[in-house]
């Protein structure tokens, strides 16, 4: 029953991802096949939770098998029929393509396959453990876990618990723990294999996502490459394969990014209502979604509209209906969730709450410092990282790799002033916040890091590597 | 035949300095004999005997060497016959400084024990100087043990590299704390210091990304002098080909600790049968929660006494839901009680259940053990 309840569950929603992507590409597909299933999955996964939320709050539909299946039968009907009704093949229309090949040294190859096959068997191992284990982490127990099982029980949005009247997780939304309610609803039980099982979909999605967003512009090695480097990350792999939503959060992110790196490098409108759409569901995914990198992304989704249309990339009239869409997703897909927490008294920063009194806060720049070069979290990612911005700066200043290096740069550095400066600096000191706020940004750094990479090994512009797909414009 | 004779007097005469800093012991041996002054303060001297020194005061004492430690000391053992646990405090004074100027810490002597070797891994701690002027110790009130002998240890280059490759290969175990960072490979430079690897918080240990850094810093030296001295290129792809190497003989050692991790689950929680399963570090915390899943399955409430200090009753508010656990300190009607790791719960001579000898509950049984101090208890009403 429970591998019934994972793939009928994941299914359904993986299909209301792929039909929504399918639309925001009807003039002109961008994504390759297996990419649009991966990234369906996780943006129809928040989607289709933010769109039962919605009619439980507003309709008072409940958290039942009943309610779930209404809710996303209609929405997958209402989708499909207007595919089957809107999209239309553009003649001439040329699926994206990957990259040409370049010649690599066979030890090479087998190196980096061999090295794919040992975190490849690691992955598998811990993805039994997942679904066979208890549930381990605090804010596992404490959160995710817990807010599902109570949603699952009550069958209804419950913000308080019977022990806590207003309990700081409330605060949180409610898509992970939805995930795990509805999966637990087709099942008929609570089961922990089947709950925890959602999270290594997760993490095998943003290695898929890093490797097909390389394959656009590099060859097929260094492609894997850029997945291995994401999964040889110690910490990236134990929360991967652990149950909380820091990964969760991480591919969301990288999705918004990447999806406007690739409408600044191809000044497709495809991308950018990707993007849009993806920006619209990351106030829903954690917290610090909402309070640190929606109003980043927002920006630099502006910049990357900015962009295009003073390089005449698109017309006004593009620009404009893609504002429109903006305006439209923040108006249904934002505001119900903000305004639901601002009507219910919840807070906007983490759980334990954010102490604004500004005051240099010791021994933060030595924590930062162990913890980054140190400890065994990122192995020698960020030495190779900063030295690669010092090596090819001006790649990394210019459209479209200065998207990737400002969504590093102004979430990492806005949080470290405020572990300086405030009494955040226990989440730096005791090493929690800190290195999770890596953990959202670090696809996105291995992203930029292979493409420097590469340029620094053949001494030339990743840039140069454009091929017929790219030239597409709106 | 002429390049033997040179090499091999070669290699015989390089061995002298070898084994000349092979590891050296140096003891302070109490047995009948004292064997060096000390300075006792607040307390009753000590007493000599044939097995010891036998150190028994009311009051809290200082004991202080007039003499500066033996060698060079990277480890120091202590062999003691201990009567009851002690936790006193080991004081030095380094080179420099002002007589009369100490630090200190805690050091726990177990007990009861006979003839029990302490091992001390100073160097892991930063203030220690091998060569110390004084040590010396703060005893409290109560104490009773005989002190047998202070050995004082080093080992030389050869065997601190060894231990440093078995330090780098010592792993660490899942905790709570893995899931917001990893500490890594880390470097010992004695037995002790190994064995102890990760048993604190933060471990002692020297990490080894030091020396990645150190052989990448060499490298991109040797690296640099060489295109400025031969003006030939490529220099850059041999010193990213160097780095792809260290970061894979990183990637097999965390490698190999994430899968120590796994093969721990593996053995020792889903392999096991219900009750003698251990589960991370919470021991056999969900051995409870299963045995007590179909008592408290219809209840509301249930009383659950877990180790405090510990999150136990948070993670049993998870797995127990909707049954909410409560803690109840004065006389309850719950119908279910559930004791985790608590030796001062148990049931009296009235078939009640009573924390430190206080009855709560009502008249009742075990209906499920795990072991001396973790158990299912339900009242009369409710036993099947």
């Amino acid at each position: 029953m429970s591998v019934i309840a994972f793939v009928v569950g994941i299914g359904i929603v993986t299909l209301i991802g792929w039909l929504v992507l399918d639309l925001l590409q009807t003039r002109q597909r961008v994504l390759f096949t297996t990419e649009q299933w991966v990234m369906g999955f996780v943006l129809g996964s928040t989607f289709s939770m933010l769109c039962v939320f919605l009619t439980h709050i507003t309709l008072g539909v409940e958290l039942t098998f009943l309610g779930f299946v209404g809710v996303l039968g209609v929405l997958g009907v209402v989708l499909g029929m207007l595919r089957f009704f809107l999209k239309k093949p553009s003649p001439g229309f040329a699926p994206p393509s990957a990259a040409p090949g370049e010649s690599i040294k066979t030890w090479m190859k087998v190196v980096l396959g061999a090295t794919c096959a040992w975190i490849g068997v690691r992955i598998l191992a811990f993805a039994g453990l997942l679904v066979t284990m208890p549930s381990f982490f605090d804010d596992t127990l404490d959160n995710w876990n817990l807010r599902g099982k109570i949603f699952f029980v009550d069958q209804k949005l419950t913000l308080s618990f019977p022990w806590e009247a207003n309990p700081g997780v409330s605060s949180y939304p409610p898509s992970v723990p939805m995930m795990k309610t509805w999966l637990s609803t087709i099942a008929g039980e609570w089961n922990e294999g089947l709950i925890n099982s959602i999270h290594i979909l997760w993490f095998i999605a943003v290695l898929v996502l890093v490797y097909f967003a390389l394959r656009r512009m590099l060859p097929q090695a260094w492609s894997l490459l850029g997945s291995a480097m994401l999964a040889s990350l110690p910490l990236v792999f134990v929360q991967g394969v652990g149950t909380y939503a820091e990964m969760y959060l991480s591919v969301h992110l990288f999705i918004v990014i990447t999806s406007l790196f690739f409408a600044a490098r191809t000044a497709s409108a495809s991308w950018l209502r990707i993007g849009i759409f993806a920006l619209a569901l990351v106030p829903f995914t954690k917290n610090e979604g909402w309070a640190l990198y929606f109003p980043v992304l927002l920006f630099l989704t502006c910049l990357t509209i900015w962009w295009l249309w003073k390089k005449s990339h698109v017309t006004s009239k593009t620009a404009m209906a893609i504002g429109l869409m903006m305006i439209v997703c923040l108006v249904f897909l934002v505001a119900p969730w903000i305004g639901f927490k601002v009507m219910n008294g919840l807070a906007f920063g983490n759980a334990k709450g954010i102490d604004f009194a500004f005051a240099w806060q010791p021994n933060v720049i030595m924590a930062v410092f162990v913890n980054t070069f140190l400890e065994a979290n990122w192995v020698f990612l960020f030495p190779l990282f900063f030295g690669l911005l010092v090596a090819r700066f001006k790649s990394a200043i210019k459209f479209p790799l200065l998207l990737l290096t400002l969504f590093f740069a102004i979430p990492y550095f806005g949080q470290l002033f405020a572990y300086m400066t405030t009494g955040l600096s226990q989440e730096a000191i005791y090493q929690t916040g800190y290195a999770r706020g890596i953990i959202h940004l670090v696809p996105g750094i291995v992203m930029l890091t292979v493409l420097l990479l590469h340029e620094l090994v053949y001494s030339r512009p990743w840039q140069s590597m454009q091929h017929s797909s790219d030239t597409n414009r709106t | 035949m002429r390049f033997s004779k040179t090499l091999v007097p070669t290699f015989v005469l390089l061995l002298v300095p070898i084994t000349a800093l092979a590891l050296t012991q140096s003891t302070w041996d109490f047995r009948g004999q004292v064997p060096v002054p000390w300075d006792v303060s607040g307390m009753d001297s000590p007493q000599l005997t044939p097995e010891g020194l036998h150190i028994a005061t009311m009051q809290k004492g200082t004991f202080i060497s007039q003499a500066p430690v033996p060698q060079s000391t990277q480890v120091m053992t202590l062999t003691v016959t201990n009567a009851r646990p002690t936790e006193v405090v080991f004081l030095w004074r380094s080179r420099g400084e002002p007589v009369g100027t100490f630090v200190q810490m805690p050091l726990l002597i177990p007990g009861p024990v006979q003839n029990f070797r302490a091992h001390v891994s100073l160097e892991s701690i930063p203030p220690w100087d091998p060569k110390s002027e004084q040590i010396g110790f703060v005893f409290p009130p109560g104490t009773d043990l005989l002190l047998h002998d202070i050995q004082f240890a080093r080992w030389n280059v050869f065997e601190k590299v060894a231990e440093a490759w078995n330090g780098f290969w010592t792993f660490d175990k899942m905790t709570p704390y893995t899931i917001n960072f990893l500490w890594g490979p880390l470097l010992t430079f004695n037995p002790i210091a190994t064995q102890e690897l990760f048993t604190t918080l933060p471990p002692k240990g020297r990490s080894a990304n030091w020396f990645f850094y150190g052989v990448l810093v060499v490298a991109a030296a040797a690296l640099i002098a060489h295109r400025v001295i031969t003006k030939k290129r490529g220099h850059v792809m041999i010193f990213l080909l160097i780095f792809a190497g260290t970061w894979i003989v990183y990637e097999v050692r965390m490698g190999m600790e994430l899968f120590s991790y796994a093969k721990t689950d593996y053995q020792e929680h889903l392999m096991k049968p219900v009750g003698n399963r251990t589960f991370r570090s919470y021991g056999n915390f969900s051995d409870i929660v299963d045995l007590s899943a179909p008592y408290i399955k219809d209840e509301k409430e249930f009383a659950f006494f877990g180790p405090q200090g510990q999150p136990f009753k948070a993670h049993m508010r998870y797995f127990g839901y909707p049954a909410v656990p409560v803690e109840p300190e004065e006389a309850s009607d719950l119908n279910v009680w559930v004791v985790f790791a608590r030796p001062d719960v148990a049931v009296d001579s009235d078939g009640r259940l009573s924390v430190g000898g206080n009855p709560l509950s009502n008249p009742g049984g075990i209906v499920s053990r795990l072991d001396e101090t973790s158990f299912i208890f339900v009242t009369k009403s409710t036993e099947p």
